[in-house]
Parts: structure tokens; C-alpha cells; sequence
């Protein structure tokens, strides 16, 4: 057993942490500790303010950003990030890594900096961030978990034929990234098959929220009602994301409240 | 980005605003005429008064503000990872 076990090094240690979306109110104050303490901060951010509050934070903090280029796949970026923190965890240093939302959602580079260092032997830990879906319950107000919600990514949606459930709340995330593996690239063909494909479900006419969370105190975030059909012409950026509500009641199993000994009558959640 | 001293009064502002409930809902209060002359006399420059005044009306506006002091919105792409 013990000959299994890795050795586990004192040196090089990785915290990947989140900022959140909204600068600075969101970073959890563990985050923050962590950013403060470590021996050197590498990240990967939205916009300048919060870098800036992380270099006030970290005077060591760098920006991975200079591995993104035009016509450079996305998936040979990740790798670049990823062989960049590694290197440094190699050389010993208790780094931590900071990325923007929640660092575990949707940032492919984190999750693998985090595997491999562990394969290596490394301390490796992730600490909980607020996504942008996090934000979206906030600010269109509906309680996810009593209907149930569907949270996919859109380019995951259309190339895998996820079934969509339209008793739910369907979360579609990076719809202004739909097939982009560049870091630029022509969005109208991506949201013009995804809206085919959500009229096919709840028809043209089933009005939905273009999102953006807010990333500034004071500034509200956008929530734009469309018309499905209308989502080609609709104004979609690299951070929307699409809401689209529930359409049709859920089917109670009749068997199963009698099972549980439930009136329907309490059911909180029939409501919503 | 860090070391880019574009905008870093703004920066500066809105970073020690975000952890201030209580000027934030003092600002909430004020007509957009009235926010940008309270956020002149507070040291910001007229440029970057109006980026703030025009995010908080929405719109395109906060687009607008993150390009101004370096957002990047491909970065959003990071989170992209089916493809």
C-alpha cells in the first residue's frame, strides 16, 4: 500500500482560485488570503480593474493572457497555461492561480493543472468560486432546484443532441462561442443551428433572456427578453449566456406521492 | 495587464467601490447628471466619469467600460472547453 502512496513534495505546491464575476465583491476571502500569501500569482481574467486589484494584492502576479493569439487553437492555449504552471510548481514555488467566475467551471486549464500536479506529487486544491450561472439565479430571481435546470454548454448542446427537458429551466452557456476553436471566429452559424434547434423544442415564439452579470459595482447586468426565433438578430457576446424558462408542467407521479405519504397540496415547489 | 497604467485612477476607484455597499447604494440614488459630477469631484477623469455613468444605464454600456480600461472578451473563451 504505502509503496502505492506518492511522495508527496514540500517544495512546489498549486491553489487554484476564482475571482468571481463582479470585481472583487465576489472573491471569497479565502481567495484572497491565498492570493495574498502566495510566493508567486499567475492569472487569467476579463478585464484590467481586477488584474490590477490582484497585482495590489500579489506584486508577483502575472497574466497568462499572452497565450491566447488569433488563429491559435484554443486547446493548444490550455496546454501552454497548463505546462506554465506546472513549470513553475516544478521549480518549487507555492503558486497560486487565479481565474476568473469560479475557477472549477468551464476552465479546462485549472482542472488539468490541478490533475497533473497531483500526478507529480504536488499539493494541488481547488477553492470554490461564483460562476456566471450562479449569478443568473440572483438576478432573474427563480429558485433552480424546484422545477429542476438543465446547464449546458451550447456547443456541447448541438454536438452531442442533448435532450432538452422543457419542464426546466435551460442554462445555455458560451452561446457567442458556438464552435469558435480560435480566439476569434464567425459567430452566425452557431447561433443561427441553435436556434433551430431550441424552436424545434418550444416553437418560435417562447420568449427567452440574453444574460450578462454584472462585473462592476453599480452596473447592472444585462437581462434582454427574445423571442427565439429573434436570437439570430439579437446582440450575443462572448459573455452571453441564454435563460431560457420552463414551458410545460412537470407530470407528478401520483404512485410515488402516495409512496411518500405526501399531500400535494404542500408540494412548495409546484408553484414555480 | 496589471502593469498597464491605462485608466488606473477608474480602476482604483471601482475596486475600493466594490467593497462599499453604502457609497454604491448613494450612487444608485443619483441621476445620471448628478453621478457624473460627484464621481469628477471625487478625482476621476471626465472620460472615465462618463464610461462609468453610461455602464450603469445598461445597454452596451458595460461592454463599453470593459474595453476602455483592457477587458477582454475573448477571454471568455477559456471557458469554452467542448471544443
Amino acid at each position: 500500500m504505502a509503496s502505492l502512496q506518492k511522495k508527496i513534495h514540500t517544495a512546489g505546491s498549486l491553489v487554484v482560485v476564482g475571482t468571481g464575476i463582479k470585481l472583487v465583491g465576489q472573491v471569497t476571502l479565502e481567495a484572497q488570503a491565498f492570493i495574498r500569501q502566495a510566493e508567486k500569482v499567475v492569472y487569467l481574467v476579463s478585464n484590467e480593474a481586477i488584474a490590477y486589484w490582484i497585482a495590489t494584492l500579489n506584486p508577483s502576479a502575472e497574466s497568462l493572457h499572452h497565450y491566447y493569439a488569433d488563429g491559435k487553437l484554443r486547446i493548444q492555449t490550455y496546454q501552454e497555461i497548463v505546462q506554465h504552471i506546472l513549470t513553475l510548481v516544478r521549480q518549487g514555488v507555492q503558486l497560486c492561480a487565479v481565474f476568473y467566475g469560479h475557477p472549477g467551471v468551464l476552465v479546462a486549464p485549472a482542472h488539468e493543472a490541478i490533475r497533473q500536479a497531483r500526478l507529480e506529487g504536488y499539493r494541488a486544491s481547488m477553492l470554490a468560486g461564483v460562476s456566471a450561472e450562479d449569478c443568473l439565479f440572483a438576478d432573474l430571481g427563480f429558485e433552480p432546484a424546484y422545477r429542476g435546470w438543465q446547464s449546458f454548454e451550447a456547443t456541447n448542446l448541438l454536438l452531442y443532441k442533448r435532450q432538452i427537458d422543457s419542464s426546466l429551466h435551460l442554462i445555455l452557456w458560451q452561446i457567442g462561442a458556438i464552435g469558435i476553436q480560435y480566439r476569434r471566429g464567425e459567430l452566425s452559424k452557431g447561433v443561427q443551428a441553435l436556434t433551430a434547434r431550441l424552436v424545434d423544442v418550444y416553437g418560435p415564439d417562447h420568449v427567452a433572456v440574453l444574460y450578462e452579470a454584472s462585473q462592476y459595482p453599480t452596473v447592472p447586468p444585462r437581462i434582454e427578453y427574445v423571442r427565439l426565433a429573434d436570437l439570430p438578430g439579437a446582440e450575443i457576446t462572448r459573455a452571453s449566456t441564454l435563460y431560457v424558462p420552463p414551458q410545460v408542467q412537470p407530470t407528478l407521479d401520483q404512485a410515488m406521492l402516495e409512496y411518500l405519504e405526501i399531500d400535494p397540496d404542500d408540494l412548495v415547489w409546484k408553484r414555480n | 495587464m496589471a502593469d498597464d497604467p491605462t485608466h488606473r485612477d477608474l480602476k482604483d476607484f471601482l475596486t475600493k467601490l466594490a467593497t462599499d455597499p453604502e457609497r454604491q447604494a448613494e450612487f444608485a440614488g443619483l441621476t445620471p447628471e448628478e453621478l457624473r459630477q460627484r464621481l469628477i469631484d471625487e478625482g476621476l477623469s471626465e472620460e472615465d466619469a462618463d464610461l462609468l455613468v453610461n455602464a450603469q444605464s445598461g445597454g452596451t454600456g458595460q461592454r463599453d467600460l470593459n474595453r476602455s480600461i483592457g477587458g477582454d472578451l475573448d477571454l471568455w473563451n477559456v471557458h469554452a472547453s467542448s471544443i
